[in-house]
């Protein structure tokens, strides 16, 4: 009996103080062919974040009529030879207020954009709401 | 030191099991009191652990388990959601496709999506976090020739603000 107690304590020990990773997924909706969701607009407006060489990144509004045109259409430098996420994030904020109903995102990465910089951007406009996200391919 | 025989048996009959249960069932009233009470603390601590790894077992196997191999680290997000069902997962490593552990080139990685679409309805991307999206680019490619609207990308899940 004791043994079994040291060794049901040491089993807790090892599960309580080991270290779990949680694993999770970023969706992406992607359109198949011509398929448009039903309920949707066929265009409906989107940000589009592409990608540069360099890791600096052209945030643009599309389909965005009633929005300002000195705000539509934004350069953001790279940081560090990485995206700037925060910046990305700030601009997709400030157009979320002008645009609540703005919930789509087209990434366009580059070729040699790295993953991380891709998996932040998407992580950053699901922050403001913009579920809706799709890349293309290049 | 020389042990005689008699020391000998003496101290082996105090650690035997004979000894120890005899003493389980002292006949003094405070000693039984004492064996008593150790015996249903060890109970206790026994039920208490049990339930302690019943628990932790229960909670974490309710999602779906993914296998990462040592060297590659993947991209942290905070918005991140649980691995879903009917999902197949595709790991790009060094420029080369797996499913399964089995190694596909890019014709290949096509063929076998294709097949896959009538059973799953997701792809997971696997990737390092240094990866290049010109080699991501495929399995994006592929998915969609093969059908499939439904594409993530594996992170570690962060800390939410």
């Amino acid at each position: 009996m004791p043994m079994i107690s040291i060794l049901a304590v040491c089993i807790c020990f090892l599960l309580l103080t080991g270290v779990w990773v949680h694993v999770g997924t970023l969706n992406l909706s992607q359109a198949v062919g011509t398929e448009v969701p039903l309920g949707a607009s066929e265009n409906p407006t989107a940000l589009w974040v592409r990608f540069e060489n360099d890791s600096s990144v052209q945030v643009s509004v599309k389909n965005g009529k009633d929005l300002n045109e000195n705000i539509k259409v934004i350069t953001i430098q790279h940081l560090d030879r990485h995206v700037n996420a925060r910046d990305i994030e700030r601009f997709a904020k400030n157009i979320k207020v002008a645009m609540p109903q703005l919930n789509v995102a087209l990434i366009l990465p580059a070729a040699n954009s790295s993953y991380e910089d891709i998996v932040a951007v998407m992580d950053r406009l699901k922050k403001q709401d913009i579920t809706n996200i799709g890349i293309a391919p290049l | 030191m020389k042990f005689n025989e008699s020391q000998i048996l003496n101290q082996s009959l105090i650690q035997s099991m004979l000894k120890g249960q005899s003493s389980l069932k002292p006949k003094q009233k405070i000693m039984k009191q004492f064996f008593s009470l150790s015996l249903t603390l060890t109970s206790l601590v026994d039920g208490f652990t049990i339930l302690v790894i019943y628990l932790l077992v229960s909670t974490t196997s309710g999602t779906f388990e993914m296998k990462i191999p040592r060297e590659m680290i993947l991209p942290e997000a905070t918005q991140s959601e649980l691995l879903a069902a009917k999902s197949i997962t595709v790991r790009v490593q060094d420029n080369k496709y797996f499913i399964n552990d089995r190694v596909l080139n890019i014709e290949q990685l096509g063929i076998v999506l294709r097949g896959e679409r009538k059973i799953n309805e997701r792809i997971i991307v696997q990737a390092d976090k240094r990866a290049n999206f010109s080699s991501l680019n495929p399995v994006v490619l592929s998915g969609l020739r093969a059908g499939f609207s439904k594409i993530s990308f594996a992170v570690l899940q962060g800390e939410r603000n």
